[in-house]
Formats: structure tokens, sequence, C-alpha cells
């Protein structure tokens, strides 16, 4: 029988070698399904991700020109996938974020999409979100299976760009872990 | 470098950052600068590389007793030309290294007599650490850590061959500067501080009079900078603001002897804008003056010049 000190170093090695697989780009754990987004009142994480195989959470800022820039790819992107049922959520995670303003760019943004306010910016906190048009993948189990830019290209959309978010959309589809779990964000800081 | 010099890299400096504040109109942020690098990487490059171009008119100077303004003598004159080679590259995702490669050329006339010269100036190092940064609060500005180092790779004045030191590049000493950055944004508004300290090393410098030669040691006094700079950013991501910078020293010293009314001060205002060309490309570009209005400067060249900088960045 193993002693419980001889056994522990390697129980700790184990944990390290979890960690750092984890840390690495794995499969994220789970979130907690009932975070609120909005408020205490507001959808849990679980409300906004029922029915869907794949939720997109993008990280929004009304006065981003990368923001700006993304509007119509985010459009497109929410087109492509919707037959797939793929849900897009943008969260406004400012210190200034309400839903008048929030609601007013949707409208003015033509997105067939919601966003959310999220002032308090604890969706931000639990998701990792330091900057604008941060994207999160969640599965229906609430993992995170993506995180990072839309693309490579902050303003203009060359033919070389990369598209991080379409191809790991495209790869958790057809059943595999996306080829690159994280992409590289470059949008403004959101304002917290 | 001249402090002449070192206020025009501060005001490019805070050109540089004002290609950054386009980033940022929520991003107002990026503006600020290193006033110790002429390019600041944006938010989320990797790399730059970049030119600068300067060219500089001193049609007088200010004295060292009350600042006035002298204008040149009649058939006096210089142009001062400047070309800047510039590379940053980030570090540890809050840091950032700036290398700058200066070409000097200057051309002075006095009655009867011109000549050019020039060469390499100092190389300088800087760094920058953004502990927070600028629009990620509204409460916390930005503040970042600022260190340079300035070799002496330029030719000092005092070794100059030409007989009006238009070969001096340089100021012949080692240059080690600390300084804290403070920036904020106000919507599309952006507001920057820098402030630093300069020391210098002692130099050894050998003059030749009457067929002797003699060597002394001389200590440039600490360098004091302040740079305010403030900036509106455009919808189409330009950027245009004003910035004042104020640099002063106390007196030199040479052979351990403090030498009187040595010290000096500059002011110098600019104008200063920044153009996103493509996601990759900026143009950015500095008009600065040092005001003639008596006690803004002392004992130094008054300058009007204009830079430009080019600049390519990997994200």
């Amino acid at each position: 029988m193993t002693s419980p000190l001889r056994s522990a170093p390697r129980t700790v090695a184990t944990a390290v070698c979890l960690l750092l697989v984890a840390a690495c780009g794995g499969v994220k754990p789970p979130l907690d399904g009932a975070v609120p987004v909005i408020t205490a009142q507001g959808p849990s994480l679980d409300e906004l991700t029922r029915g869907a195989p794949l939720t997109v959470v993008v990280f929004f800022s009304s006065h981003c020109p990368c923001q700006r820039a993304h509007d119509d790819r985010l459009r497109a992107l929410a087109a492509t996938y919707a037959p797939a049922g793929v849900r897009f959520v943008l969260v406004d995670a400012e210190a200034d974020a309400t839903p008048q303003r929030d609601e007013v760019e949707t409208k003015a943004r033509r997105y067939p999409f919601p966003v959310l306010a999220n002032p308090s910016g604890s969706l931000a906190d639990s998701l990792g979100a330091e900057y604008a048009t941060y994207t999160v993948v969640l599965d229906a189990q609430h993992r995170v299976r993506y995180q990072g830019g839309i693309d490579s290209d902050k303003q203009h959309l060359t033919e070389d760009a990369r598209f991080y978010l379409r191809n790991a959309l495209d790869d958790l589809l057809a059943g595999r872990a996306p080829a690159v779990p994280q992409g590289k964000t470059l949008g403004c800081v959101l304002r917290r | 470098m001249s402090i002449s010099r070192e206020l025009s890299l501060a005001a490019a400096v805070l050109t540089a950052g004002l290609l950054r504040a386009p980033d940022t109109w929520a991003q107002a942020c990026c503006a600020g600068g290193s006033a110790v690098t002429p390019a600041r990487l944006g938010l989320h490059e990797d790399y730059l590389v970049g030119v600068q171009v300067k060219v500089a008119d001193v049609p007088g100077a200010f004295d060292d007793v009350k600042g006035r303004y002298v204008p040149g003598g009649a058939g006096t004159s210089e142009v001062d030309l400047e070309q800047d080679l510039v590379a940053a590259v980030r570090f540890l995702h809050r840091g950032q290294v700036a290398l700058d490669v200066p070409l000097i050329e200057t051309r002075r006339a006095v009655p009867g007599y011109a000549e050019v010269g020039g060469g390499v100036g100092d190389v300088n190092l800087g760094g920058r650490w953004d502990f927070s940064l600028a629009g990620g609060s509204r409460v916390v500005p930005g503040v970042a850590a600022l260190l340079g180092v300035t070799f002496p790779t330029g030719r000092a004045a005092d070794a100059a061959h030409n007989a009006l030191a238009t070969d001096a590049t340089g100021i012949g000493a080692f240059q080690g500067t600390l300084g804290v950055a403070l920036e904020q944004t106000f919507g599309p508004f952006y507001l920057g501080v820098n402030g630093l300290l300069s020391l210098r090393s002692p130099h050894s410098a050998t003059t030749a009079s009457a067929g002797m030669s003699t060597t002394t040691t001389e200590t440039l006094a600490p360098q004091g900078s302040l740079v305010v700079a403030g900036a509106y950013v455009f919808r189409t991501e330009a950027a245009l603001g004003l910035s004042v910078a104020c640099n002063a020293e106390g007196n030199a010293i040479i052979d351990g002897a403090v030498v009187p009314n040595s010290s000096r001060r500059q002011t110098t205002l600019s104008l200063l804008g920044a153009v996103p060309l493509t996601d990759v490309w900026r143009l950015q570009g500095t008009l600065y003056v040092t005001p003639p209005w008596t006690g803004l400067s002392f004992d130094q060249a008054a300058t009007l010049g204009l830079s430009l900088v080019l600049l390519r960045s990997w994200s």
C-alpha cells in the first residue's frame, strides 16, 4: 500500500499537468450556467444557450472602430451559421452600458442578435474579456471551445486574413476540436 | 543630443502615441507616448519599424539671462535635417522596447562662410511598461514606467572638426532616463502627461589652443522634462492634437566646478497629427516651434520644424 506522503508528489504533478493542459488550450471547464449575464434578474447562461449546440459570445464596445469594422462580418457569420443552430450574443460589458443604449446600437447596426448590457462586467470577468470583439464559443455544456479574436484583420479585411471564429465553428460543427482554439483579439480596451 | 532634438523627439513620440489613439476612440488610449522613444507600439502590435524625417529652421536663439528671443544676425542661418530609423518590439504583453538610430545633417552659415556637416547621432534605446491602459477604467488612468538609455554614438560639440561644429551630432555622454507616463481618454479626447528625469555621465573634452591641448571632464546637469499632450480622435481614426514640452537642466560641471549660467531651458509647442493609412501602415506628423516669448526658453536655439514618420507594424 502506498503511503499518502509518497503519493503526494505524484498527485501534485498530475494536478500541475492538468492545469498546464488546461492553460494550453484544452477544453475549458464548464461555466456556471446560473451566471446572470445582465443583472441578478437578467438572463442566465442557461437561458442564453438553451437549445443551441454552440453559442458565440462577442464582447461589444459602442465606440470602438474595430467593433464597427466587424459589424458586417458578424452579421454574415450569424447568417451563415444560423441554419446549424449557432446562436450569437453580444455583451456590452463596459461600465456605462445600459439596456437602452444597447437597444439603440442593435437597431442602428442592424444586428440580427441581441446586445446585452452587463455593466458589472461579471461575464467579462468570468470569460477573461479585456478587449472589444473578444469572442468566446460555448458548447451546450457551457464549456469554452474557442476564445479570442473574430479574425486577424482589425479594420480592413484582406485576402490573407485568418478567420479564427469561422474556422473554429466549422471545426466544432464537424465534431472536431478547433485547430486554433485561441486567436488574437484586436479591439479596444473595454472601459470598466 | 541637443535639448531641441530631445524635445522634437518627445513631440514625435507623442505623435507616435496619437496613432494609437485612433485605435481607441475607445482607445484614444494609445496616444501618450514614451518620451524616450520615437515609436510606440499600438495596443495589439508586436513589432514595428519606421522612418522619421525631420527638417528644422533655427531663426535665432534665446539668451541666458532673461530668456529673450534674439533673431539671428544678417547672413547667419541654420537648417537641421534628421532621419531616424526606428523599431520597436513587445515583450510580456505589457512591455515594449524601441530603438532609434538617427542620422543628422546640419547646415550653418555666417557672413562669408557656410558649411554642412553631419553623421550618426546618439542611438537611443527606450523601454515602456504599461501598468494600466488608458480607457480601461473611468477612474484609473493609464500608467506606464519609462526607461531609456542614450549612447554617445554621435560626435560631441567639443569633438567637432568643422569650424561651425556642423558635424556635432551628439552630447558625448551616456544618458539614462527614467519617467512616468499618465494618460486617459474621455470619449474621443485623449490627455497624456509624461514626466522624465535624465542623468548624464561625465565625459572628457579635449581642446587645443596655442599648440597645447587641454583635457577637461564635463558633466551635464540632470535634465527634467514635462510633456503634456491632448488630442481629438476622429471616427476616421485620424487624430489631431497639441502638446507642450518643457525641458530644463541645471548648470554643468567642469573639472568639479559648477559653470555659472550654463543652465538651459526650452519650451516647445507642437501640433500633432496622425493618419492610419491601412491596418498596418500609418503616417504621423509634427509641426513644432519654440515660441519666441521671453522667459520660456533660456540659452537655447529657437526652432521651427516639421517631422514626418512612416511606420509599418505587425500584430
